[in-house]
């Protein structure tokens, strides 16, 4: 988003920079069809110190190859020639053109998350390590600019580095499947993609929100990664006003025939071999006859696809399809409109009028959905994440946000993830309420509300965060919520900050002794049995458990009906060695814990296993509105009469079978786990073993 | 099939008529990094089992360790033994214009990723020693080490620098040298083979027809260099990460060796020059505190993947034949063929001059195989599917599988990638559990025990099971 500078300037800033791009990639400027529409202007929010690079307040665009040994010119956006253009034409053979699409693309989807989230986009810190005293500390720090390699390497991949806070894009020879699909041997750039770039882009923002998601605890996790981050690619195509209008009247209005909206990196499909683009939201190629259809929702595929592509398409193709439904009923009224009430199109092309109005339809729904996609991050767990967590989470989000669901956008969602059989845990129906997470509105959490401390906290927070716009003090006073603050002591009428970790320890083992009531709704253990589960002593206050605090985050939006959300959002989680014996025999896992030592790496059935919970306060009501839980401990046994500790055993045997049993090879997770890279694994495609027979 | 200590082919066959020997063949003898004592009893037992220290015929199926090493090791135990004959490859012809041809584009790219993964192994040590406090960069290196580490290893395999164990003055051009001097028989054209030759009636072995199906010999080396054709197997190996080799391996030998980088494909002027260069770098890339960041090794994540694929370009060049008895049935040896090498078995004019030369094609051959010694120790490019496995027809088949599956060195992609599982169940299937291997003898596994029952009688099960009586090898009698 972009904020006004108080500062006097005689002439006032530019809101925008406008940078020409693609709105593809290369190809799609070598066919009729599509020629027109593929040069697009990316309005990018005006930054005023830009440096040569790129090089902005977000991101570093550097241009070394290191295969060639080669560092390109950096690219001057405030030059006044390029200035005057529009920035530099589009074109294959000019490194500098690469660095304008990368920064043009990214900042583009930066302000697309900014708008949705209502906050400063952060990356993901930077982990260090240090001896001090003999003892390992981490400490984390703020990472203001993510690193943007433009032609890092040669091959047909690029990934998001999230060791280095980088995303690298690689450039290859085609080698395609037939040679009327792309030039053998020319050279494709992955970095001229619109849809790679938004991708790579969408890791390393999820990497920011949620560093634990790279952590694959179960088969939706990196399936998750993958599908958000085409999700996001898939409708910043629906951003572009030519584009859609183009395509619109194409498809006469229609999603039932072939697009290019629904489709992700065509270039970079057909150039490594295949005929087709890289994924396609909406539709398939049908085996036999090569022709494309609509792919038809099947209720079996989420319980027999684990590779974590093939699942996050299920994902990518429910939310298409969510999105269809909203257009088709947003549309009929306009189609009834023009054919006087019959709603049956005529032959032939389209009036512009109506194309323009239909644009408009689907351009509102995709934005709708895309922002609902986002703001749902607000609303998921701190780890382990499933795509059933994920319906809850868009349902939660839009339910608080837009309090009449007019166009029914909640009941398609949940209709689409249905007809794939996803279904979240722990919820009797498929409504509406019973989607939306519950808060806590029992006597002893509403004195807590009310009786100062905790609302003290929160309302701090809010102010001292509300109107701050840099990143870096953003992320160093959230830092100093979260572990306390003794640094500015020698200030006047300085009062150290108590970091919220102490705060909730406080709290709830100190002044309201019910230690059991809240660790039956966030699933984490707050009592003195966190030795039962191997749970770690807090190192700074010895004898009560760990428990870490991820974020504290301020959520600051105004829905459409002009009601303003005031929440704060606390993530906690917690952590202790899991080992996992499997007896084939029986069929029987057996889980042991032990205390986990933070610098080794397990193997051998032993992991660390972590539990967590999300927390949303809201401010308007003074309540805690929301709670979102992944326990840590098995839930059935601590609600017993009597209650038990142990770890939770579905979520532990999931974690087990995903990194060490039968899940691991055909999930991709072994061959994740081993690699440098936790992202370039590539789409493995299944050995082809059961085709002839 | 003899045990040599590691993964590896040696087969002794034997035949006989009326109860009198008659005729001595030699398949290879070599393991991989195999230790000089334990092939050398291999290759005594071999002398002890043939008439007069002679052995009629000696094939060298291709130019790897795995395949030869025996014949350094264990080569005073050699020096005793007449060879009578010697056959291998065309591509072992040191003057076939295509096998100069194929060695010399090898070499040069073996060079070239040599030269690259030595220089930078040599800094992704330096970057582990020196302090990284990043505790994730310092897994993500290692992964990087070990890979880069790999490759080197694939190469040596491969190139002829390096031999390991006692042998190490000796590398396997030597082993080929010292058969080829060995052979009575010294004419060319009877020493080197091409697919489509049929060679009947050696003495001794009358009644006996050889028939060449490999390595393909066409002009554009595009069968040798087919190591994978998805449609041709039944298991993908399981790799890790990027699916870049490709690409590298085509543009290896644009490498520039004073600089060791790859020709950049934008033009002159828009490179910074070396000043500049040095100074932009400074300003972020190389400051101290940003060296976490650098992507200096990404670009060669697909080393390993690469020296693979240039290996298997020779396992390509494997002398691939088939044994046709005279009842008809047939004895299948593909020695390390690959997708393109079967491939290239049912090409026209391959079957045009099989057919022509021996009276059957190499389909007709498949059909009547009884005996399959399993193809590059079960690995998945190792056995085709249209073009071999199933097109066998003849309901007893016998599989002899020269794997030891905890040898497998983890540059070939590791004991999970031996045997290649998808297609190891079907071998099981086709031949109903008659699969036996080096370092386990007759399966039990994938219900090969079942199968077994089920087809074959008590007497054939024991048969099966005595195979592997003797722990130095497993034998196998076909009576005519």
């Amino acid at each position: 988003m972009f904020f006004i500078n108080a500062t006097i300037m005689t002439e006032k800033q530019p809101p925008f920079r406008k940078l020409r791009g693609y709105a593809f990639d290369p190809s799609m400027s070598l066919e009729i069809d599509t020629a027109p529409i593929n040069e697009i202007l990316y309005k990018v929010p005006w930054e005023k110190s830009l440096e040569k690079g790129p090089e902005g307040e977000y991101i570093k665009v550097l241009d070394w190859d290191p295969s060639s040994g080669a560092v390109y010119d950096p690219v001057d956006l405030n030059d006044q020639f390029i200035l005057a253009n529009d920035g530099l034409e589009p074109s294959e053979s000019n490194p500098k053109f690469h660095q304008q699409m990368v920064y043009a693309v990214t900042m583009n989807t930066i302000r697309n998350f900014e708008k949705a989230i209502g906050r400063k986009v952060q990356w993901s810190p930077a982990i260090t390590e240090k001896k001090v005293g003999g003892l390992r500390k981490r400490i984390w720090s703020h990472v203001p600019k993510l690193v943007l390699y433009p032609h890092a390497f040669r091959g047909a991949n690029a990934y998001y580095s999230p060791d280095r806070k980088a995303i690298l894009f690689g450039y290859f020879n085609a080698t395609p499947a037939s040679v009327d699909l792309h030039m053998p041997g020319s050279i494709v750039y992955s970095c001229l993609s619109h849809d790679i770039i938004a991708h790579e882009v969408t890791h390393a923002i999820l990497d920011g929100m949620f560093s634990r998601f790279m952590e694959p605890t179960h088969p939706d996790v990196a399936a998750f990664h993958e599908a958000f981050a085409d999700i996001v690619a898939l409708f910043q195509h629906f951003t572009f006003p030519d584009v859609i209008t183009h395509e619109i009247a194409r498809i006469r209005g229609q999603f039932n025939a072939e697009n290019l909206l629904g489709k992700l990196a065509v270039e970079f499909g057909k150039a490594s071999g295949s005929h087709k683009s890289l994924r396609d939201g909406i539709g398939e190629e049908d085996k036999k006859t090569n022709e494309w259809k609509r792919k038809k929702p099947d209720i079996t595929s989420y319980r027999t696809e684990f590779e974590c592509h093939d699942r996050g398409s299920i994902l990518v193709a429910a939310v298409f399809d969510a999105f269809i439904t909203i257009y088709n009923k947003r549309a009929s009224d306009v189609i009834k409109t023009a054919t006087g009430g019959t709603g049956i199109l005529p032959d032939g092309d389209l009036n512009t009028y109506l194309i323009t109005d239909l644009a408009n339809e689907a351009s509102k729904a995709a934005a709708h959905v895309l922002n609902m996609c986002i703001r749902a991050l607000d609303y998921c767990p701190p780890m382990d994440i499933t795509f059933g967590d994920y319906l809850r989470a868009l349902i939660t989000a839009d339910a608080e946000l837009v309090k009449d669901d007019k166009y029914n956008y909640r009941l398609a969602f949940i209709d689409a993830f249905r007809k794939r059989g996803i279904y979240p845990d722990g919820i009797s129906n498929l409504s509406v309420e019973s989607l939306v997470y519950s808060g806590d509105d029992s006597p002893l959490m509403d004195e807590i509300m009310w009786t100062g401390d905790l609302r003290n906290f929160i309302e701090n927070f809010k102010n001292e965060m509300s109107y701050e716009e840099d990143r870096e003090r953003i992320f160093n006073n959230t830092r100093s919520f979260i572990t306390g603050d003794k640094t500015r002591s020698e200030l006047k009428n300085y009062k150290p900050k108590i970091g919220f970790h102490k705060f909730l320890v406080d709290l709830v083992r100190g002044n309201y002794k019910n230690e059991l009531q809240f660790e039956k709704r966030m699933g984490l253990v707050f009592s003195d049995h966190y030795s039962d589960l191997d749970i770690l002593p807090s190192p700074t206050y010895r004898s009560i458990p760990s428990i870490e605090v991820h974020d504290i985050r301020l959520n600051n939006r105004v829905g459409p009906d002009g009601n303003i959300q005031n929440q704060v959002i606390i993530m906690l989680a917690q952590s202790c060695g899991v080992k996992v014996k499997y007896d084939e025999k029986k069929s029987e896992y057996d889980i042991k814990t032990f205390p986990r030592n933070k610098s080794k790496n397990y193997t051998d059935g032993s992991f660390v296993f972590r539990g967590g919970c999300t927390l949303v306060f809201d401010l308007n009501t003074n309540c805690l509105q929301h709670v979102i839980p992944k326990p840590i401990v098995d839930m059935e046994l601590l609600n017993q009469r009597k209650p038990v500790y142990k770890p939770n055993r579905s979520r532990a045997i999931m974690q087990y079978r995903c990194q060490c049993g039968d899940y691991a090879d055909i999930t991709g997770i072994r061959a994740m786990m081993r690699q440098a890279e936790y992202l370039s694994h590539i789409h493995q495609p299944k050995s082809n073993n059961n085709e002839q027979y | 099939m003899y045990h040599t200590g590691s993964v590896g082919d040696c087969f002794l066959l034997l035949f006989e008529k009326a109860g009198v020997a008659s005729f001595s063949m030699l398949i290879d003898c070599g393991g991989y990094k195999t230790k000089k004592d334990l092939i050398s009893k291999a290759a005594q037992d071999i002398k002890d089992s043939i008439v007069n220290n002679t052995i009629d015929l000696v094939v060298i199926t291709h130019e790897h360790e795995d395949h030869l090493s025996g014949f350094n090791l264990a080569r005073t135990i050699f020096d005793s033994i007449t060879f009578k004959q010697v056959w291998m490859s065309w591509a072992e012809n040191k003057k076939d214009p295509l096998a100069i041809q194929l060695f010399k584009e090898k070499g040069k790219k073996i060079k070239a990723l040599r030269k690259l993964i030595e220089s930078k192994l040599a800094s992704v040590k330096k970057s582990q020693h020196s302090d990284l406090s990043h505790p994730r960069l310092k897994r993500s290196l290692g992964i990087r080490r070990t890979n880069m580490e790999h490759a080197l290893e694939m190469l040596s395999f491969d190139d002829e620098t390096s031999l390991t164990g006692l042998a190490a003055t000796l590398k396997i051009s030597d082993a080929i040298l010292y058969v080829k001097n060995k052979s009575k028989v010294k004419t060319k054209s009877k020493m080197y083979k091409r697919p489509g030759q049929v060679i009947k009636d050696l003495a001794g072995a009358e009644g006996l027809k050889f028939f060449m199906l490999g390595p393909p010999y066409d002009t554009d080396l595009h069968g040798i260099k087919n190591d994978e054709e998805h449609s041709e197997m039944y298991a993908l190996r399981k790799k890790l990460g990027l699916s870049t080799e490709n690409y590298l391996l085509n543009i290896l030998d644009t490498v520039d060796n004073r600089s060791l980088s790859l020709t950049s494909p934008f033009a002159f002027e828009y490179h910074m020059n070396a000043k500049a260069k040095k100074e932009y770098m400074a300003t972020f890339y190389n400051k101290r505190e940003n060296k976490w960041r650098q992507i200096e090794y990404d670009w060669l994540d697909s080393a390993n993947e690469v020296s693979i694929a240039l290996t298997d370009f020779v396992n390509n060049t494997s002398l691939a034949f088939a044994i046709e008895l005279p009842n008809g049935k047939v004895l299948l040896f593909p020695a390390d063929a690959q997708s393109g090498n079967w491939m290239s078995w049912h090409d026209n004019d391959v079957e045009k001059a099989l057919k022509n030369n021996g009276g059957r094609t190499a389909g007709e051959l498949l059909e009547k195989t009884i005996f399959y010694k399993v193809g590059h120790h079960g690995s998945h490019n190792g056995t085709a599917k249209g073009s071999g496995l199933e097109r066998m027809k003849e309901k007893k088949i016998v599989a002899f599988m020269p794997l030891v599956q905890d040898k497998v060195p983890g540059a070939w992609g590791g004991s999970d990638n031996f045997p290649a599982q998808p297609l190891y169940i079907k071998i099981i299937e086709k031949t109903n559990g008659a699969v036996i291997r080096t370092d386990t003898g007759l399966v039990n596994d994938h219900n090969a025990s079942d199968l077994r029952t089920n087809k074959y009688s008590d007497t054939e099960i024991k048969k099966m099971k005595d195979a592997s009586k003797n722990p130095l090898y497993h034998e196998w009698i076909v009576s005519v």
